[in-house]
């Protein structure tokens, strides 16, 4: 599972996004309630996510990121705009929701494989599979216990695992390691970019650490309070892997920017 | 508490009772045909079991009452997943099951006879009708129950719907199943024993009516002993399902606080 590091230039990435989107989202609204008096979670999203690109998401809490990620995986629908996949038909994707949503009464080797459980009895090489993944994010030693049994963000990592376990045209991670430490927390977003720089799916990744976006991102979509709006797009041209960049002079200089550009969303 | 300690609190308090049934009886003189004291109780359970007389009985109203349990299961398990997963299901027939709730059953015992005769069929079936609905009721309300961020990750997965229902809905709605099965076992060996009050020639309720026509108190008395242990072990037997079905499920958790 582990890829050699290999650096990719900023060059390469600006080659992929010129490439046609997966999916774009085109003035997308969504409000809860009725049009007069209702809840306006989102208000004119304009988005084109690349095929193969890792987009990150800030946000101060509820601006509608959840939201916005539903929508993505067509579990609710906009209530003005769309969202057009390029393809013609809306594709596979996987999701670490925000909440674990474990079956409790599956092992955390089952609870990892049930996208193929999902569809079909698995297979030895879905157990294979579902043991690497479960060594990834640590777990190895907890693939037979319960949900129950673990910490809270053991139950993370072990969503987050599960998610990573199809091949699906998006992956969409919405805070997936908001209950880490900060040392286990760096660990596992630089195992996710190098499975990332391996397999290059499209990711989409909700999170409340910039430097967590700064280091898996190739563009950074900063959003407004209520309503959600996007204000700003940060372009990450960092070489990859960036482990060995954080904290870097140039890495923090993109984390102060994207913090005053959350901060006071009207300049930037 | 210890477990030894509390064996033995209990054993004091079931010997108390016969104490104090013994006491009752002789100190005011009760009539053997109202109480009879319950060392003749003993005595007339003894012989039911040593004439061999009990054994037909019990296989029966067992018989009868496992039958109309396991009907009981099926119909209240599918009835309770359909109507509690379709809407249009649920709203065609909510005001049928409802009604076949709120209907005094022991009414439509006579009517269950003349359809099904005095055989084994009718017992089968007014126990299979009294354990329904705890069933039904309680895997309507496990169906309802499966929690939404789960279907929504089934949703994502595009699981087919049998596996669904097979790896989500079935698994989540068992611990409501099971109560539901708790309950029913109950009154499945009530259906079965009215029933043969009614229109029994064998099973432990029809000889206990035969008991009483003899004024033989302590054999009924005796009957109907038997008839709660029987009650016991099932009970306990469907109870103790729990731990080897739904050992992840809070309620299998020893309650500490
Ligand atoms: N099902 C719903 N019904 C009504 N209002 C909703 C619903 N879901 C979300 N909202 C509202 O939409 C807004 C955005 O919610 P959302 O969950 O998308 O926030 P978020 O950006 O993910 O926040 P957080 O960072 O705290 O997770 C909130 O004001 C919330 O109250
Ligand atoms: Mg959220």
């Amino acid at each position: 599972m582990r890829a050699k590091p290999s650096l990719v230039s900023s060059a390469a990435q600006n080659a992929a996004e010129a490439k046609p989107p997966l999916l774009t989202v085109n003035k997308v609204g969504r409000i809860f309630g009725s049009a007069e008096s209702g809840v306006t979670a989102l208000d004119g999203i304009d988005m084109a996510i690349g095929k193969g690109e890792f987009v990150a998401i800030v946000g101060p809490s509820g601006c509608g990121k959840s939201t916005l990620l539903r929508l993505l995986a067509d579990l609710d629908a906009p209530t003005s705009g769309a969202i057009t996949w390029t393809s013609g038909q809306a594709g596979q994707s996987s999701v670490a929701f925000q909440e674990h949503r474990l079956l409790p009464w599956s092992s955390v080797l089952d609870n990892i494989m049930l996208p193929a459980t999902m569809r079909r009895r698995p297979n030895e090489k879905d157990r294979n599979r579902a043991l690497e993944l479960a060594s990834l994010v640590g777990l190895e030693a907890f693939t037979k216990s319960r949900p129950a049994e673990l910490s809270g963000g053991m139950r993370q990592r072990a969503s987050v695992a599960r998610a990573l376990f199809p091949e699906p045209d998006l992956l969409l991670l919405d805070e997936p390691f908001g209950a880490l430490d900060a040392l286990t927390r760096e660990k596992i977003t630089g195992d996710t970019e190098e499975i990332w720089l391996k397999q290059r799916f499209t990711a989409l990744l909700i999170t409340h650490s910039i430097a967590e976006a700064v280091h898996l991102a190739d563009r950074v979509f900063v959003m407004s309070p209520r309503p959600g709006r996007v204000t700003h797009v940060v372009g990450i041209e960092l070489e990859r892997p960036r482990a060995p960049l954080v904290g870097s002079d140039q890495y923090n200089a993109l984390v102060n920017d994207i913090r005053a550009k959350l901060q006071d969303p009207d300049h930037g | 508490m210890a477990n030894s300690q509390r064996y033995l609190i209990q054993a004091t308090a079931v010997i108390g009772f016969f104490l104090i049934w013994k006491f009752y009886v002789e100190f005011f003189e009760v009539s053997r045909l109202v109480l009879p004291p319950p060392e003749q109780v003993f005595v007339a359970l003894f012989e039911l079991f040593a004439t061999g007389e009990i054994w037909r009985h019990l296989y029966i109203t067992l018989l009868e009452c496992l039958g109309g349990f396991a009907f009981a299961c099926i119909f209240g398990v599918t009835a309770g997943m359909l109507l509690g997963r379709n809407q249009m299901l649920d709203t065609v027939f909510k005001p049928f099951v409802i009604a076949l709730q709120v209907t005094p059953k022991v009414a439509l015992i006579p009517l269950f006879i003349l359809w099904f005769g005095f055989g084994l069929e009718s017992k089968i079936i007014v126990s299979a009708v009294l354990a329904f609905f705890p069933v039904f009721a309680n895997t309507y309300l496990g169906a309802r129950s499966v929690d939404h961020g789960l279907l929504e990750l089934f949703e994502v997965g595009k699981a087919s719907r049998s596996r669904r229902f097979a790896k989500l809905i079935l698994p989540s709605s068992l611990p409501y199943i099971l109560t539901g099965m708790e309950m029913a076992i109950v009154l499945s060996i009530i259906g079965a024993v009215v029933a043969e009050f009614v229109a029994g020639s064998s099973g432990l309720g029809y000889l206990a009516t035969i008991k009483l026509q003899e004024l033989q108190v302590s054999s009924l008395f005796a009957v109907v002993i038997v008839l709660a242990l029987i009650g016991f072990v099932l009970y306990f037997l469907v109870g103790s399902l729990r731990k080897v079905l739904i050992p992840w499920h809070e309620s299998s958790r020893p309650t500490t606080i």
